[in-house]
């Protein structure tokens, strides 16, 4: 049984139903469709519609995955159960435990589910990237945009970044008077240097970044005056795009995945969790050693996971082999960048092969940037059909 | 083939590790057992072979590559590729020749003797 269709839950279970057809497959998922994280700054950036990035379970289900629109609402590991929202109980002989984040309502003060009605995350994509959209669409020219990136860890490290690179592509053809603030809890982020020299060559004056050492961390907002205020700072804002601080997924922290620290532990090999024997844990809601929170590393680990189940059932161990995880990052439609993760287990824990040169080059030509590009849509493709085609 | 190797499994462990693991054994074809015989000869220990597991180093490249390698989009199709062929671009690739490209950093990171499993792999897919 898999609780959850995203790109570890939908994943696993293509993975599984193609090695085996006859594996009998229940997939639990809430929802009727899955809107993508990835790709959907681009929403944002008024470069394709949210409908793009909306996919259904049909071909899941006529793959033969037996899957239920429900929401797990308890485990029981000893009796290997899981309880659902409807009523009904379902037994499993294994259970992969893929739901994703849910956010900590209340770590900044004045932001709560009310608040993110006026104030949208957009970090679960769907309504909420519709709404900020609409926003950034209702703003008049030399609004200022905000964004809060919260404290590592969190989903997708670089995708505040391309949010506020495509937020800047918008706005400089269509407000070109808007500025775009990132108030930022963390010091450095991902791709840094690549960010900032796109922003310089793309957006100049446009996108400002304060870091959390210089008053850049969020810790309350006010819906009615839309002010986000940092240690020091109270900034009016036009748009107020709020990330909240993380944890895994409820069905992972009710069931205590997570040991109480938000993110749970589970073996680099076969994700399976530390605390319970039986039950695996794919996705952003893992502590994955170096691997980061990323759709890519979910639909890696899915078949890692994948497979080890299958060796379990075939009274085999699992075996280790390496993972990856690319992480495309779009300034404009055809300039992107990119940073490659290799990981192997090292001291028992999942550690990246090499540190050094894992990203594109700064100052690379156009056409290298434009084939980065057309890179992120294949791969965007070429994962969501693996997921749900 | 002459003077090629291939694995009979998708996981060949040769690490010792405190509980019993299954070992695949794997066969050889010309001048492999000359090279394996030099690996086991003393220098080596045994205890720094890591499990060559060619479906599961696979499985990670099709995220990008598409289900058996076979991609839409910028991104090439390697499913049913020529063996000698993608072991030759991938060795290209870490050798940092050409213009540089994502392959160019990923493939830092594999062995030859885990490339060579993943030419062994992707040649072997034909089902789109």
């Amino acid at each position: 049984m898999v609780i959850g269709g995203g790109f570890g839950g939908a994943s696993i279970a293509r993975y599984l139903r193609r090695h085996d057809p006859h594996l009998p497959i229940t997939l639990v998922e809430r929802e009727e469709h899955f809107v993508t994280c990835p790709f959907s700054n681009g929403v944002l950036g008024g470069l394709w519609p949210l409908s793009r990035l909306t996919f259904d379970y049909r071909k899941v289900k006529a793959a033969g995955v037996d899957v239920v629109h429900d929401t797990a609402t308890a485990i029981d590991p000893a009796g290997k159960k899981v309880r659902l929202a409807g009523g009904r109980t379902l037994d499993y002989d294994y259970l992969v435990v893929a739901p994703g984040i849910q956010f900590i309502w209340g770590g900044i003060r004045g932001y709560d589910q009310a608040a993110a009605q006026t104030m949208p995350h957009a970090w679960i994509a769907g309504a909420q990237t519709a709404l900020l959209r609409k926003q950034l669409e209702a703003m008049p020219d030399g609004g200022l945009v905000i964004i809060g990136v919260p404290s590592n860890p969190f989903r997708c490290p670089p995708g505040p970044y391309e949010r506020a690179s495509l937020m800047g592509y918008y706005l400089k053809s269509h407000k070109p008077k808007s500025k775009i603030l990132i108030l930022d809890a963390n010091d450095s982020f991902a791709k840094q240097d690549l960010f900032m020299e796109a922003w310089a060559r793309l957006y100049p004056g446009m996108i400002e970044w304060v870091p959390g050492s210089q008053s850049g961390k969020v810790i309350a907002v006010d819906t009615a005056s839309m002010t986000v205020s940092t240690d020091f700072d109270d900034h009016k804002a036009a748009v107020a795009n709020i990330i909240p601080p993380q944890r895994a997924g409820e069905i992972a922290t009710a069931t205590g995945l997570d040991q109480g620290t938000g993110y749970c532990a589970i073996d680099p090999v076969t994700f399976e969790s530390k605390v319970h024997r039986g039950i695996y844990v794919l996705g952003d809601a893992t502590l994955a050693g170096e691997m980061p929170k990323s759709g890519f590393s979910a639909n890696n680990q899915a078949k890692a996971c994948g497979a080890a189940i299958l060796a379990n059932i075939a009274g085999r161990s699992a075996s280790r082999t390496k993972l990856l995880n690319i992480c495309y990052s779009m300034a404009k439609p055809d300039y992107a960048f990119s940073i490659v993760d290799v990981f192997e287990i090292k001291r028992d824990t999942i550690s990246l092969t090499f540190q050094d040169d894992r990203t594109t080059r700064l100052k690379s030509p156009d056409d290298i940037l434009r084939r980065e590009a057309d890179y992120a849509q294949s791969w965007y493709a070429n994962i969501t059909t693996d997921m749900f085609g | 083939m002459g003077g090629e190797f291939r694995w009979t499994g998708a996981d060949v462990s040769l690490r010792p590790t405190a509980q019993a693991r299954r070992v695949v054994v794997p066969t050889f074809i010309g001048s492999a057992l000359l090279a394996m015989s030099l690996c086991w000869s003393g220098s080596v220990s045994a205890a720094k072979f890591e499990p060559l597991n060619a479906a599961g180093l696979a499985d990670a490249c099709t995220s990008c590559h598409g289900v058996n390698g076979h991609s839409t989009g910028r991104i090439p199709s390697i499913g049913g590729l020529e063996r000698t062929r993608l072991i030759r671009e991938l060795k290209a690739f870490r050798a940092g020749e050409g213009e540089p490209t994502v392959m160019s950093r990923i493939a830092r990171g594999y062995s030859d003797a885990e490339i060579e499993a993943l030419g062994d792999y992707f040649s072997s897919v034909t089902t789109p």
